[in-house]
């Protein structure tokens, strides 16, 4: 074998190599990074959506009986804070404790339960019933790649719109 | 010339070991999602009819066994009037043939919990 080939060779390998290393591991990384991150938007989203459901329980009955549907305020938030609390394991603070996937304080940005104007267009969606929309953020560990994006955490902010559950 | 094809052929092999070990790590993720949708479903039903039932139960049975989960640990609320709390916890194993080396592939087993909370709309007559 001469030696033009055999350095041939291992240039080709170092090549090859370095394009693994750089090129296809840190894609791979960040592809496998996005999917954990999906999933944790899930789990999110599905927490508040449930507690937005939950929260539906304290409609005003009173109000119900003649056709018109309003929310006891101080009710719907607390309905609301606790099944969030529960399904995302937080504290009363909404502090994650150390088996959640919130890693810091979950700040609820707006609560509204909207019943006027309807129908109301967000986005590509019509709602003509009731609805409640729920604004939170909640940060979440970086599971790979932490060093290279230089942070641990990132803040989820997610945007639910829950409609009145209707049982057939 | 033989010395760069049998290179290649290594690199070949060792990119491909990284594939198969990359994109069996990306599975567990998608069987998670479906056993997740599936307890969701049956968190659902449990908060409309104030509880969990023996069909609740039997459908979310079927549901994670066609995932190919395996000790299956359910439990869930059974009675809940409206505005109390209802609840539901479910343990799964999932099996994995991970590769281990080359050749070696061990069989593990994952376990993976759901513990969600609703508040029950089942009203009493």
């Amino acid at each position: 074998m001469s030696d033009q080939t055999k350095k041939g060779s291992v240039e080709f390998a170092v090549i090859f190599c370095a394009l693994v290393v750089f090129i296809f591991l840190p894609l791979f990384g960040t592809l496998a990074q996005k999917a954990l991150l999906y999933q944790k938007k899930e789990i999110v989203h599905q927490s508040a959506n449930l507690a937005s459901m939950a929260a539906y329980t304290s409609l005003n009955a009173n109000q119900a009986g003649i056709g018109e549907q309003s929310l006891l305020q101080e009710e719907f938030n607390n309905v609301f804070q606790s099944v969030l609390c529960a399904n995302l394991k937080l504290d009363q603070n909404l502090v994650g404790f150390p088996h959640s996937i919130a890693t810091g304080k979950v700040d609820i940005i707006s609560l509204t339960y909207v019943s006027e104007n309807l129908p109301v267009t967000v986005g590509n969606r019509i709602f003509m019933y009731p609805f409640i929309r729920c604004e939170i953020k909640v940060p979440v560990s970086v599971d790979i790649l932490a060093g290279w994006m230089n942070q641990d955490k990132l803040l989820l902010h997610e945007v639910i719109y829950t409609e009145l559950p209707f049982d057939k | 010339m033989s010395a760069r094809v049998v290179v290649t052929g290594v690199l070949l092999v060792f990119v491909l070991l990284i594939v198969v070990f990359m994109v069996e790590m990306l599975i567990p993720l998608s069987v998670y999602a479906d056993f997740n949708e599936s307890c969701r479903i049956a968190l659902i039903r449990m908060e409309a009819i104030g509880g969990m039932t023996t069909e609740i139960e039997e459908d979310l049975s079927n549901r994670l066994r066609a995932l190919n989960l395996t000790d299956i640990i359910i439990t869930g609320t059974q009675h809940a009037k409206y505005g109390e709390v209802v609840r539901l916890q479910v343990t799964v194993a999932m099996k994995n043939h991970e590769m281990v080396s080359l050749f070696q592939r061990v069989l593990q087993y994952r376990y993976v919990t759901y513990d969600k909370t609703s508040i029950s709309r089942r009203i009493i007559k």
